[in-house]
């Protein structure tokens, strides 16, 4: 795993030095100080940054053979991942609204390739932490409440964003509402499914060991999103046309 | 810190003895329990006991047994925090506004280093991890900035 880590650091690193090397060349708007919203960014880079402490007591819950603890957090950490992405959703989304696009200009496209890569990262992080949660639930009653939490997650989050950006036509009031309130039941019932105390786990080291692994990961992309953070939104935000065409 | 170990080496006369250890190095905490030294042995430098005790209590809060506590994840999480609030402190800096992005910078640095070393947990891991991600991140950050440098001397 930390050979594969030491050659995505390669992977972003060429995207985060692309990104700087066009910095400033765009010769059309929108620039990056016309659009970026850094206080929205802090809030999800915040959420992301939680996301990796709910990754490490997931593992020190496994470690220590507890594994609803070690699932509650496990699936907790997928669920701020998923803030992360409808963050990041909300943004592209305001992004194209202001008319930037990956075809827009340089800036776009330097933009939406980088912080697109790290979010296709994220969405894998967050299968494999679903994947690594029903791999802790063994029972059936475990397993169907994991289902109905996790479904009912994702139904809320598409609901209030479809509702909320207007991007899936028949999802905007009334279905969006009823699919809501839906997944919400299905969250608290599912919730109560897995409040059951799980069988106990007999192979806990190779349990631990696969968190561990998924948990390496899940903090790369976290230490990724560091980086961009500052390099994309403090460090740039205020960059405008280049000099030349500046007034 | 008080020698557990080999024992080999001697006192170096002048400046360097001051804080010498006789492990040969300079202020290395401890990473686990087991390399908690036992409180009966003698200490060697002016320091020693208090970098020891210091030692001894980032052990008790870091580290279980082999792995670090809950409590000492949670305090990361909230130095973690505290840091990304100070960098968007520091993004609306009024003032001196040239010094903004290196304390951005660093600021960023710290962060990656404590998800690196705590989170990701490569302080109490095999050095051999070290060293695997080390390469990749060191041949990224090397291959960056020869990018930067070459679009810079191509554009003056």
């Amino acid at each position: 795993m930390w050979t594969f880590l030491g050659s995505e650091c390669m992977f972003f690193g060429s995207l985060i030095a692309t990104y700087l090397v066009y910095r400033n060349q765009s010769l059309k708007g929108p620039y990056p100080d016309e659009i970026i919203d850094v206080p929205i960014t802090s809030v999800s880079t915040f959420v992301l940054l939680m996301s990796s402490l709910a990754m490490v007591l997931a593992l020190n819950g496994i470690q220590r053979n507890m594994p609803r603890l070690g699932r509650f957090w496990t699936l907790m950490t997928a669920a701020l991942g998923s803030v992360f992405l409808s963050f990041q959703v909300f943004e592209f989304h305001e992004f194209a609204q202001e008319g930037l696009t990956p075809r827009t200009n340089l800036f776009g496209t330097t933009f939406f390739t980088l912080t697109g890569f790290h979010g296709a990262h994220v969405t894998l992080g967050v299968v494999m932490l679903l994947l690594m949660a029903f791999v802790f639930s063994r029972s059936n009653r475990e397993k169907l409440g994991l289902l109905l939490a996790v479904g009912g997650f994702f139904a809320v989050d598409v609901a209030l964003l479809a509702n909320w950006l207007e991007i899936i036509t028949p999802l905007i009031g009334a279905p969006a509402y009823v699919i809501g309130v839906l997944g919400a039941a299905a969250l608290v019932y599912g919730g109560y499914l897995l409040m059951a105390k799980p069988a106990a786990v007999t192979n806990v080291s190779t349990q631990a060991e696969n968190l561990e692994i998924t948990g390496l990961y899940w903090h790369f992309v976290d230490i990724v999103w560091i980086v961009i953070f500052t390099v994309v939104y403090l460090i740039s935000a205020n960059d405008g046309p280049p000099h030349g065409l500046a007034g | 810190m008080p020698d557990t170990t080999h024992g080999k080496s001697e006192r170096p006369r002048g400046l360097a003895g001051l804080f010498w250890q006789s492990s040969d190095r300079y202020f290395q905490l401890p990473k686990t329990y087991a390399e908690t030294p036992s409180p009966t042995v003698k200490y060697e430098n002016p320091l020693g006991r208090t970098v020891d005790r210091l030692g001894r209590l980032w052990v008790r809060l870091s580290s279980g047994d082999r792995h670090p506590t809950a409590r000492f994840y949670w305090t990361v999480g909230i130095v973690l925090s505290v840091i990304t609030a100070l960098e968007l402190w520091a993004y609306n800096w009024p003032f001196a506004r040239v010094l903004v992005n290196p304390i951005l910078l660093a600021l960023s640095a710290v962060k990656f280093v404590m998800v690196i070393g705590f989170f990701m947990h490569l302080r109490f891991d095999h050095p051999l991890f070290r060293a695997l991600f080390g390469f990749g991140l060191i041949l990224a950050i090397a291959m960056s900035l020869s990018l930067l440098l070459l679009f810079f001397k191509l554009n003056g």
